[in-house]
């Protein structure tokens, strides 16, 4: 992509920021921390621009946003781990409906395995053809129509309604 | 799979400003030149590091130093403390001799016989 300037890339960040954050944040959860991200990818693919070609930029740039994304995932794991974040914290307040499912949600999206979880996100939320998908995650077409169901009937049986036990039964 | 507001696929906004904030990092400096700053930054951590380890180089020195000199019996004797065995050897026409130490009423005097 040699020869383009500044102003179209910032162009090209416009059109891309919003399904490329969308992806992103559903692995971090951090709304500006996932923006970061997203702009981070960017400054690193235009660093890079005289090696990509316009046809494959697009799976450049969200390779390199995952990748940047797993990697504050794993950090952010390990910290808490050490640092007991965990244990310090008060977990969010559970009484609203709202946030529960929310947390649910975010709950039944994190416990997908990651190659699942790419395949489902890249498909529903970045609206990529499978094509694009195989140009971003490195697998087979002929494989991701089996990964993109076996994440959306994963993620159906997280999200079904869970009866909620009377308190002497939960005792 | 559901596809309302609580669709695990909504579509949710970014935070507002990130165009501007994206044209604000093109803006800042290189990365390269982060680089050098940051190569900059490790010399002058190496060069305190240095400078650290030869003043605690020199004060080990001293220390040391001292140490011997608080050792030494001519210090027990000024100090008018016991003074410490010390290693003794004496040579008659270039030939090491025995010696054995005899009691002494003044602590602080140590006698020696040459055998």
């Amino acid at each position: 992509m040699t020869g383009v300037d500044e102003a179209s890339w910032v162009e090209l960040y416009r059109t891309l920021e919003k399904p490329l954050y969308n992806v992103v944040y559903r692995w971090l959860w951090d709304r500006m921390e996932s923006q970061d991200v997203v702009q981070e990818a960017f400054l690193r693919c235009w660093r890079a621009r005289d090696r990509i070609r316009a046809e494959g930029f697009k799976a450049f740039v969200y390779r390199t946003a995952l990748n940047l994304a797993a990697n504050r995932r794993r950090r952010k794991k390990l910290w808490r781990l050490v640092s007991f974040d965990s244990l310090l914290q008060e977990p969010p307040d559970d009484r609203d409906g709202a946030a529960v499912l929310s947390r649910r949600m975010q709950r039944a999206i994190d416990e997908l395995p990651d190659r699942l979880k790419r395949v489902l996100l890249l498909c529903e939320l970045a609206g990529m053809s499978y094509g694009e998908v195989a140009a971003v995650t490195g697998v087979r077409e002929g494989t991701l129509g089996s990964r993109r169901s076996r994440a959306l009937a994963l993620l159906r049986k997280r999200l079904q309604p869970q009866e909620v036990l009377p308190d002497a039964d939960r005792a | 799979m559901q596809t309302g507001p609580e669709s695990p696929f909504e579509q949710l906004e970014p935070p507002p400003g990130g165009v501007e904030r994206m044209r604000a990092r093109f803006a800042e400096p290189s990365r390269a030149r982060h680089g050098v700053g940051l190569a900059a930054s490790g010399v002058a951590a190496l060069a305190a590091l240095v400078a650290v380890l030869a003043v605690l180089s020199t004060e080990m020195r001293s220390r040391t130093a001292a140490d011997t000199m608080l050792a030494a019996p001519e210090l027990d004797r000024l100090l008018g403390r016991k003074s410490q065995p010390i290693p003794l050897s004496v040579e008659r026409d270039g030939q090491v001799v025995q010696t054995e130490e005899l009691p002494s009423s003044d602590p602080r005097i140590r006698i020696y016989r040459v055998l």
